[in-house]
């Protein structure tokens, strides 16, 4: 069992630092939530007063019902793993898996049973004899993982677990603690700032800025209809394109301008945000995904803007394009959500769209395209407050 | 200085150490760098070769000349000293007075700076600048309170007089180190073990004493060559035969009207094999404690 409800949590540290700023987070019993937000935001922080290893400023924090608000991390029933591991350097693997069964004063016959169970889980049997320090980083991140799992622990928290290794690693290792949540289904509480992490990992993910949640959601709910201006642009790599847009109803068509070109809402777009209809007209910004800017391929659309290439990016797997469009100009809605991830995103006034494309299209710089809006691509954000609408 | 250039077949001392050396550094300062430290190891072993050859002259040659080489080979100053007073008592007294004090010192130090690096408790920054302050404290200034206070505790005379007050003398010291030392452990340690179940004294002895090591053979050497050479307050708290230390008794060996040199240096060097051993057995340490002081 492990379900964790935040409620109203608040940490101001020592110095005035207010980190955690009201969290509310109810995560369900086996869930993976991920906690994702730029550095700073106080992502560990939350972590932390989970872990009982930072006191709670205010609000409750309950694990299937108790309140742990004063109870000490070792009665807490919940399992940590640290971004350096924090293995024990003098002991020994075995020794170290079985640390929290020693102090839970288990037998030795059991103990050495249930450090051979997880040894042989994690492909660490070959290794039990050996110190930490003779490990590779990823056989360190299994035995950190080990100690961890050998409790059966109501609860896992693991902060950037997969931080110090190399890209390769983090893949394979991303899926082995994929796979081991899944199958004690232990509820997880997992903070990382890569988003890649977020999105294959969560259940659901709870995006975090500057102490306050964001948006709680599945991590396709998430990028697809993000709750602001922040998540659009914090998700995603490159993030999603912000245009300042003006609303047009005219009875039932809905139409947004933007810059020279007047784009009409379809069916999708009208149904996932009535409130727009219901705005009536006005000033907009508006959400595109890179990837929802298309080439029609001389397919007519009424759904399209004019767009001049200032210049493109090979990725090898596929292609960036900066645009600027006639006529229209990034919004300076919370420049500080934008977090100068491309030329594009700086927030200057001419600023760019920017579209990502497959490998096998190519655009000459200086060239005149027309780009064509995806079904269901547009989003729609207030302007003052950068909420959804 | 050419072995550095054109190095021979079998290497010598001197190709070994300028091995060591990157090659960025093998320079005529550093050369001379290196001549300097040899001056200084050489002034370093000096009293001890003049001991040795102290200890091997008759006192007649020892009148003529206290410098050169030794003039016989008889061990007779070191029989000698070894009969005309209790050496081998004094070197068991030392031995008692040093161990005691080494342990209890080690046992302050390890608690109070998991006390002072690891724990939160009221009033422990105080405490801390506290026990600093002792070491501006010069402890000859403490010699008629202490003398007072032992002989009201009834200590004169006894082994725990100077193991206390060696230890009392040496916490600041021993403190301070150990504290510095464990705060340069990495907090999540602590942590894992606070969350993994592990109480106060459980995360004292499985996890802070086994990563203390290094700290722990450190202050083990220091205190050793302290307790091992100190004399003022030996003197002073030691009176009796049964007691006295080796600094204290081998002055036996000084007669009150006439001295017999050989024997009182063979008396000496015999006194201070123990604890150049120890010296030799542990440096390892004692240069790793003082290259991490240094780097950190
Ligand atoms: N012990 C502390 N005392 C005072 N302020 C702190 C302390 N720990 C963190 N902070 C501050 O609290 C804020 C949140 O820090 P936190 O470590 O929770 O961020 P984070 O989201 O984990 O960031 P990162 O991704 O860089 O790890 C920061 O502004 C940080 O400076
Ligand atoms: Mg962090």
């Amino acid at each position: 069992m492990g379900r964790l409800v935040l409620d109203k949590v608040r940490k101001q540290y020592g110095d005035g630092v207010v980190a955690v700023k009201g969290l509310d987070i109810d995560v369900a019993d086996g869930e993976f939530l991920v906690l994702l937000g730029p550095s700073g935001c106080g992502k560990t922080t939350a972590l932390r007063m989970v872990a009982g290893l930072e006191e709670i400023t205010d609000g409750t924090i309950e694990l299937d019902g108790r309140v742990l608000n004063d109870v000490e991390p070792r009665a807490r029933d919940v399992a940590m793993v640290f971004q350096n591991y924090a293995l024990y350097p003098h002991m020994s693997v075995r020794a170290n898996i079985g640390f929290p069964l020693k102090q839970r004063k288990l037998g030795k016959a059991e103990r050495e049973e249930r450090i051979g169970a997880v040894a042989e889980t994690l492909g660490l049997v070959e290794q039990l004899d050996k110190k930490p320090g003779q490990l590779s980083g990823g056989q360190r991140q299994r035995v950190a993982m080990g100690r961890a799992i050998v409790r059966e622990p109501s609860l896992f928290l693991m902060d950037e677990p997969l931080s110090n290794l190399d890209a390769k690693l983090r893949v394979q290792m991303r899926i082995e603690i994929h796979a081991v949540q899944r199958r004690f289904g232990t509820t997880t509480l997992y903070v990382t700032h890569d988003q890649v992490e977020a999105m294959t990992l969560g259940d659901r993910v709870a995006v975090m800025r500057e102490g306050v949640l964001q948006q709680i959601a599945t991590p396709a709910e998430a990028y697809g209809a993000p709750a602001n201006v922040f998540v659009a642009t914090f998700l995603g790599n490159p993030g999603m394109n912000l245009f300042d847009g003006e609303l047009e109803v005219d009875g039932d068509a809905v139409a947004v301008r933007i810059g020279e070109a007047r784009v009409p809402l379809d069916e999708a777009e009208l149904r996932s945000q009535p409130a727009v209809r219901a705005r009536g007209g006005g000033a907009v910004v508006v959400g595109v995904r890179p990837e929802c800017l298309v080439v029609p391929n001389g397919i007519a659309t009424d759904r399209g803007l004019g767009a001049k290439v200032e210049l493109t990016e090979d990725l090898g797997s596929n292609v960036l394009a900066y645009f600027s469009i006639p006529g229209m100009h990034r919004t300076p809605v919370a420049p500080a959500a934008v977090d100068g991830k491309s030329p594009a995103a700086a927030g200057a006034r001419d600023a760019w769209a920017l579209g990502r494309f497959g490998r096998n299209i190519h655009f000459d710089s200086g060239s005149s395209v027309r780009l064509a809006l995806e079904p269901g691509a547009m989003r729609f954000f207030d302007p003052d407050s950068g909420t959804a609408i | 200085m050419e072995a550095a250039t054109a190095p021979t077949a079998r290497p010598g001392l001197w190709d070994r150490m300028v091995e060591r050396v990157p090659p960025i550094h093998r320079s005529p300062s550093r050369a001379a760098q290196i001549v300097g430290m040899l001056l200084l190891a050489i002034s370093a072993i000096f009293p001890l070769l003049f001991m040795l050859s102290g200890a091997l002259r008759t006192p007649a040659d020892w009148n003529h000349s206290q410098l050169g080489l030794p003039t016989t080979s008889s061990l007779e100053a070191f029989t000698s000293a070894w009969g005309s007073a209790n050496i081998g008592l004094y070197i068991r007294n030392s031995a008692i007075v040093t161990t005691g004090t080494v342990i209890l010192s080690l046992i302050v130090a390890a608690t109070a700076g998991y006390a002072f690096s690891q724990q939160d408790w009221r009033g422990k920054r105080a405490t801390y600048l506290f026990v600093l302050a002792w070491l501006a404290v010069p402890p000859v200034a403490l010699m008629v309170p202490v003398y007072y206070e032992m002989s009201s505790l009834g200590l004169i005379n006894t082994y725990w007089s100077v193991i206390l007050l060696y230890t009392a003398l040496n916490t600041p010291f021993n403190v301070y180190l150990m504290t510095s030392y464990l705060r340069g452990l990495p907090d999540e340690l602590m942590e894992a073990a606070r969350i993994d179940g592990a109480g106060i004294h459980a995360t004292f002895v499985q996890v802070i004493l086994p990563m203390a090591r290094p700290a722990l053979a450190t202050l083990a050497v220091f205190n050793v060559l302290y307790a091992w050479n100190e004399f003022v307050f030996a003197l002073l708290l030691l009176q009796t035969e049964s007691v006295k230390t080796a600094t204290v008794g081998v002055l036996q060996l000084q007669g009150r009207f006439s001295v017999n040199y050989p024997v009182l240096v063979a008396g000496l060097l015999l006194t201070s094999l123990p604890v150049i051993g120890v010296y030799l057995f542990f440096q390892r340490y004692l240069v790793r404690a003082i290259v991490a002081g240094a780097v950190k």
